[in-house]
């Protein structure tokens, strides 16, 4: 019974967690999806929109080439010192 | 002889000179205007569509990336992460660097052909997305 216990508790703890990030994901992609569907399907988002689109791209460009905080123990990418 | 065949072959190639249009202003019939003699666009030029799609695909493909190498940094995800960010990052470069060539290239003339950019940031973007397949980032 404490077992169960533990894992749903540690299922839950999981699921706050990570749905926070899932829900981010969604809603950076989503303005995209609908773009790229309109377009297919022939009307398109506006200049405007299409500019703002570009910038959001600018701005993920710059979040994405950031480098990784310094690697601990347990990392691959860690060197131990000599 | 030899004359004549100067001649006429320096008729030909005036032929082939670009003369400005008639009516530079008008709107063809071809396009649904009335005017017979203005310039059509060429319909083997990639339109600005094409790059959108490629552009916000793009868009979509770096969405993912990014929330992934936040937890990533966040140390959300195993310690693997941090190889699979690293191996992508070059490929999200290139795509980077395509789109930007792209970009200027459909802004700066817009009635010549694009295609060979807008080919070469599609490849790249693929070639984006294929990895962050092979590295699981989705």
């Amino acid at each position: 019974m404490n077992s169960a216990l533990a894992i749903a508790l540690m299922v839950v703890t999981k699921l706050i967690e990570y749905a926070p990030r899932v829900v981010q994901t969604l809603n950076d992609l989503r303005p995209f999806a609908t773009a790229v569907f309109t377009e297919i399907k022939g009307s398109g988002p506006t200049e405007q929109e299409q500019a703002d689109l570009d910038a959001q791209i600018d701005v993920l460009y710059e979040r994405a080439i950031k480098p990784l905080p310094p690697p601990q123990p347990g990392d691959p990418d860690y060197v131990k010192d000599k | 002889m030899n004359r004549i065949v100067i001649v006429l072959l320096g008729v030909t190639l005036a032929s082939c000179a670009n003369i400005p249009a008639l009516d530079p202003s008008g709107r063809s019939v071809l396009e649904g205007g009335k005017s017979f003699v203005a310039p059509i666009t060429n319909p083997l030029v990639t339109k600005k569509s094409e790059f959108n799609i490629v552009n916000n695909s793009f868009g979509g493909a770096l969405a993912v990336f990014v929330n992934f190498r936040d937890a990533c940094a966040d140390r959300l995800l195993p310690p693997a992460c941090r190889t699979a960010v690293q191996k992508t990052v070059p490929y999200l470069r290139k795509a980077q660097g395509t789109r930007n060539a792209a970009r200027f290239f459909v802004k700066k003339y817009p009635k010549l052909d694009a295609r060979n950019v807008v080919e070469a940031f599609r490849d790249a973007v693929n070639d984006f997305k294929v990895i962050q397949m092979e590295q699981g980032i989705q």
